[in-house]
């Protein structure tokens, strides 16, 4: 039976270069191998607000038909996720949140520690990370002329250690164990 | 890069002064002056060739040195505002940067000419703020059989003036050399204008030509129409990195389609574009129009030798209105690395609303008024209302609804 996922980020153009792969990843290991996964790009969010504005009033009239919501904003502005979480159920709308430590750049990063300056604890607080530590990264491992400045590739690259992806980043390893909890996603006997 | 040009009586374009950045969009309905501004460039080209006004308008056979060139729409019978040639004077003034060479230098270049004589009337060069030429209304003589103009060779007392053929831009004939009328280092700088004029390309593939297999192997540059596409394929793919960048963004238009991108070989060696989906190849007859197009339009950018400026019409023809993110994200990321300074119109309100706010002022909204025939040209920025108005509504709205005919 086809399971279709839509993900909720804050920025389109370039957080869907990491989320798409990564939750098409997630949702294979949860032995949904031929899940559709969809970025959200219309509305076009713009920032955390808008995307929790959106997800209130706009999103459900348009996509409650599809079996699972992933809202996966940066760490440092989300609030009051599982009372959000809660409001959609009441909608009957599954939506599970992930907020990414400090951002959702981390993500990326996550398998590509050895090539950062900093330790890995440092880089989870980091206040800045997407312009301080993100953006220096992308410059000297990406690739300027590829979509997304090399985003894929290197998102590749994280995703093919997984298991040490879920270790570095707590919160994903969390999201895919509650996400084993849905009946349309639970482990088979 | 041309940061500001200014264009009168220009077919429907009688008074245009614009700064432009370095991704420009040109938004309107048929018929509201979008490709007239894009003749207009092609005509800045024709003047850095050094052809006469006769030949950059009505159209010149290749010859031992140069290629066809092809007529500008309409011919020096409609060139002028009215048409009928064009009882005013033409006029085109420019002020540029060039950032090719490793320090960045400023031109600036004013042409003014009557089409149905195809006759100089004034022309200038500068370097920065320092004039090199220059001529005004009051210098020009109809009867006369040359085009004079005063030289600033950079000495003291009245410059010189000094006469040139008046069927053709003063500044080709400047860069050919003079006899020591004028100075080297003059020639080279006008030699080096001419060429930011000539390194325009402009591009309109068509599926036609992308089916097609390419005649060369290898190339450094596309033609408009798409012509040796398959050849600029082989040269991209030989370049490890330049083929994964490449395939990167047609992995982003067909997700879990495209595996991997090449040609495929005639005969007699001569390429044809491919796709790899699921094993299989999938030559250029069997892909869709959209397909190629996207392919033919990102594969411009990775073209050995990059232009200077490149112009795309109607950049969204055969794409599919979700991919329209990634073309916007491809034509925004390409400008940025500011090589390359890129024109393109559009009739997509789905472009427009995948655009920044920042990039507001560098879209130009195009509108012919019915009752004169002019073509007024103004960045949304500029248009009454628009930047408080799209704060609540969106541009795509605006767009589509004929808002924006409404505002200007």
């Amino acid at each position: 039976m086809s399971f279709s996922v839509l993900i909720i980020p804050e920025d389109p153009t370039h957080n869907g270069y990491i989320l798409k792969p990564l939750v098409e990843r997630m949702v294979r290991e949860l032995r949904k191998p031929q899940a559709r996964v969809t970025v959200l790009t219309n509305p076009k969010v713009n920032g955390y607000d808008a995307a929790r504005r959106a997800i209130v009033e706009d999103l459900p009239l348009r996509y409650k038909h599809l079996d699972l919501w992933l809202f996966m904003p940066d760490a440092d502005r989300a609030r009051n996720l599982a009372g959000l979480e809660k409001e959609l159920e009441a909608q009957g709308v599954c939506l599970r949140c992930c907020a990414a430590k400090p951002e959702v750049e981390a993500w990326l990063l996550a398998g590509h520690r050895e090539k950062l300056q900093l330790d890995w604890k440092h880089v989870r607080e980091h206040a800045s990370l997407k312009e301080k530590v993100f953006a220096p990264f992308l410059e000297k491992h990406g690739d300027a002329r590829a979509a997304g400045a090399g985003r894929s590739a290197l998102m590749d690259a994280t995703l093919r250690n997984y298991d040490g992806l879920l270790t570095a980043c707590d919160e994903l390893k969390e999201l895919q164990d509650r996400l084993r909890q849905l009946p349309a996603l639970g482990v088979q006997p | 890069m041309i940061e500001q040009i200014s264009i009168r009586n220009f077919k429907s374009l009688t008074k245009v002064d614009l700064k432009l950045g370095r991704l420009n969009l040109f938004i309107g309905t048929n018929a509201s002056g979008k490709s007239n501004f894009l003749d207009a460039l092609r005509v800045l080209q024709g003047i850095g060739y050094g052809f006469t006004f006769n030949e950059i308008l009505d159209g010149k056979p290749k010859s031992a040195a140069s290629e066809v060139w092809e007529p500008i729409r309409g011919g020096s019978a409609r060139a002028g505002f009215g048409g009928a040639g064009g009882g005013e004077n033409i006029l085109f003034e420019v002020v540029g940067r060039s950032v090719a060479k490793e320090k960045p230098w400023d031109w600036g270049y004013r042409i003014s000419f009557v089409a149905s004589e195809g006759h100089l009337r004034e022309e200038y060069l500068k370097a920065g703020d320092t004039t090199i030429y220059s001529s005004t209304e009051a210098d020009y003589c109809r009867t006369h059989p040359y085009f004079t103009v005063r030289y600033y060779r950079g000495q003291k007392g009245q410059p010189p003036q000094v006469n040139f053929e008046k069927n053709r831009p003063v500044l080709g004939q400047m860069a050919r050399g003079g006899n020591d009328k004028w100075t080297k280092s003059h020639a080279e700088f006008a030699e080096r204008v001419a060429d930011e004029l000539v390194n325009m390309q402009r591009i309109d593939p068509s599926p036609l030509y992308l089916r097609a297999y390419s005649q060369a192997h290898t190339i450094q540059r596309i033609g408009e129409r798409g012509e040796n596409f398959a050849a600029l394929i082989n040269t991209i793919c030989a370049d490890e990195k330049a083929k994964s960048a490449y395939l990167s963004w047609l992995k982003e238009l067909r997700p879990a389609e495209v595996d991997d991108v090449g040609t495929l070989t005639g005969a007699v060696g001569e390429p044809m574009f491919m796709l790899k989906e699921g094993g299989r190849e999938y030559p250029a007859p069997v892909l869709s129009d959209g397909t190629l197009r996207f392919a033919a339009i990102t594969a411009a950018f990775f073209q050995p030798d990059m232009p200077g400026i490149l112009t795309i019409e109607e950049v969204e023809n055969g794409i599919h209105a979700s991919r329209l993110r990634l073309l916007v994200e491809m034509l925004r990321s390409r400008a940025a690395a500011g090589q390359t300074q890129i024109i393109a119109t559009t009739h997509s309100p789905i472009v427009l609303a995948w655009l920044k706010k920042e990039e507001y002022a560098t879209t130009f909204f195009c509108k012919r008024d019915e009752a004169t025939g002019e073509a007024h040209i103004r960045p949304l920025t500029e248009i009454p209302h628009f930047m408080e108005t799209v704060q609540k509504q969106p541009i795509s709205d605006l767009f589509a609804e004929g808002w924006l005919e409404t505002a200007l």
